[in-house]
């Protein structure tokens, strides 16, 4: 899937502006913003329930991406509920809709589908899982789902994260998952696209985002030659970011002892300081919602 | 379309909403008959006419009130529950689900019809026939028949539209009913007031429905048939070029 340029704007100014990226097939990405970032608004746009006033979608490499759609499933944020139709139902309402086969994922998602409640009735974790099964209806190729944790405990979260590692793995499902909880997110998606007020701020896979956030301490130093020198005896995992930064790894709690081996070794040491944080308040920091914190990492 | 219409008549089939409003409707019609049955009994009429009966049935909104209530709630529960996202995500274009939604709630309201008329009919004739004869005219109950169907299905597609511009669930369930209230009474006391041969009343499809008369069809029937063309037509364009550019999120308007 491609957008480029995707915008749709409230009337309150909210909404997405200029959205452009790609999901690769077989890639599991997770749009990560805040409350208002625009991933739901971006999704809708996506499976055409609001119009983008702007920009191209592509689907499977198609621009005529309306027959592409049947391709696709989606599970909204809040889940979707049709009257008192029970599971079994509301499956047979939308297999009918979409005139899709009935797949038989609901032994994989545990569904009883014996079970006569009306969906509405039945917990939220339930019914996001009766959304799913119909998302899988014809065996969708891209599974996009909107903020799947929310609401959930952290054994349903478990029961999700299990299910959608089973689709990935067996059918090489692409997915496309929204949300605002990294440590879920982070459990499945191989690469982050990071959204605030309804812009993309940046992409990142899963292993740049661990070396932005790995803890490490930086040094700043007019002599950044000699300092590698010495450096390199002592503490040879190191990464030179700039003329006069270097950063050194796996070495957190020497901090001091490295500034005076460089003092002691003629060495101006003009900073020194513990970087690195937590991916969570990486990500936060990204889309504003960290809280100014000394030691967090310039 | 066909299949948005197939699944849409199976989410009928099994809503409670749909039978409750239809049980009610059948109970009204029951005590039309009822009370048709006593008006001809204690007029010392020594038969039972079907045809007075059959404009009987349609002389209050004993039919329009239950079909209302479902009707507003059927329409606007996609904007309640979000379910037109998950529709769309799967391919189906908006016309398919507008046509096959609008299908679906003219084949209910035909079927609703034809129960209600069964009911009535057969109260009646269980009551009129042990000591009354039956006087009846086929082909007039048809086609008056057929006409009341037409003014309920064009009655559908305005609470279509209204559903489309309101989409709050109470909000268009009010105003309907509100409709149904105001219409009738301002429209009727506008034309009494005008002394109007042809009652503004009748514009209003549900006040065409009420004051259809079987014995003024024939010269009434060009602007019966403009009135019914009218409300099945403008309707169903306004609000499939509405429903076109709608933000069809799970958005009922606040």
């Amino acid at each position: 899937m491609e957008t480029a340029g995707l915008t749709y704007v409230f009337p309150d100014g909210n909404g997405i502006k200029n959205i452009t990226f790609q999901v690769k097939r077989g890639e599991i990405y997770a749009l990560y913003g805040g409350h208002n970032a625009g991933k739901s608004v971006l999704l809708q746009a996506i499976i055409g329930a609001i119009r983008p006033q702007s920009g191209t979608l592509k689907l499977f490499g198609n621009t005529d991406y309306q027959q592409e759609r049947r391709r696709i499933g989606f599970v909204p944020q809040k889940p979707v509920t049709i009257g008192s139709l029970s599971p079994a139902n509301m499956l047979r309402y939308f297999s009918s809709a979409f005139g899709s086969t009935e797949s038989h994922i609901q032994d994989i998602l545990h569904l009883n589908l014996k079970e006569k409640t009306a969906v509405r009735r039945l917990p939220l974790s339930t019914q996001r899982l009766v959304n799913l099964a119909v998302a899988l209806l014809g065996n969708p190729d891209f599974i996009i789902l909107d903020d799947p944790f929310s609401g959930m405990d952290k054994g349903e979260c478990e029961h999700l994260i299990s299910v959608l590692a089973y689709l990935y793995e067996m059918n090489r499902t692409t997915l496309l998952i929204s949300g605002q909880d990294y440590s879920q997110l982070s459990r499945i998606a191989s690469k982050y696209g990071v959204m605030a007020d309804g812009k993309l701020i940046c992409e990142l896979t899963a292993g740049e985002l661990n070396e932005c956030c790995q803890r490490c301490i930086k040094i700043r130093t007019p002599q950044l030659e000699r300092a590698i020198t010495i450096l390199s005896q002592q503490y040879p995992d190191f990464e030179v970011l700039s003329h006069d930064i270097i950063r050194v790894f796996n070495c957190n709690e020497q901090s001091g002892e490295i500034n005076a081996l460089l003092v002691r070794s003629g060495i101006e040491v003009s900073e020194i300081w513990l970087a690195g944080m937590e991916p969570t308040d990486y990500l936060l920091k990204m889309t504003g919602g960290a809280k100014n914190d000394p030691d967090y990492a310039k | 379309m066909i299949q948005t219409m197939q699944s849409e008549l199976f989410r009928i089939r099994k809503s409670r909403l749909f039978f409750g409003c239809l049980a009610l409707a059948a109970f009204f019609v029951f005590a039309l008959a009822l009370t048709f049955y006593h008006n001809s009994v204690s007029g010392m009429l020594s038969a039972v006419s079907l045809v007075p009966f059959t404009e009987f049935l349609f002389s209050d909104y004993s039919l329009i009130f239950p079909l209302t209530l479902f009707l507003c709630l059927y329409f606007t529960e996609d904007f309640h529950t979000g379910s037109y996202s998950m529709a769309l995500s799967k391919g189906a274009n908006r016309a398919q689900v507008f046509f096959g939604k609008l299908l679906a709630a003219w084949i209910s309201v035909f079927f609703f019809l034809l129960v209600c008329f069964g009911v009535a009919y057969l109260s009646i004739l269980m009551m009129g026939t042990a000591r009354h004869d039956i006087e009846y005219s086929l082909p007039a109950m048809g086609t008056f028949l057929l006409i009341q169907c037409l003014c309920f299905l064009g009655y559908t597609a305005v609470l279509n539209l209204i559903s489309y511009l309101l989409r709050h669930r109470i909000i268009v369930t009010v105003v309907a009913f509100f409709l149904l209230g105001v219409l009738y009474l301002y429209l009727t006391k506008i034309s009494a007031a005008l002394d109007m041969d042809y009652s503004l009343y009748k514009y209003w499809i549900v006040g065409l429905s009420h004051s259809l008369r079987i014995n003024t069809l024939a010269e009434d029937f060009m602007p019966i048939l403009i009135t019914l063309a009218a409300y099945l037509f403008l309707p169903t364009v306004m609000s499939f070029s509405l429903f076109q550019k709608l933000d069809l999120r799970s958005l009922e308007r606040r």
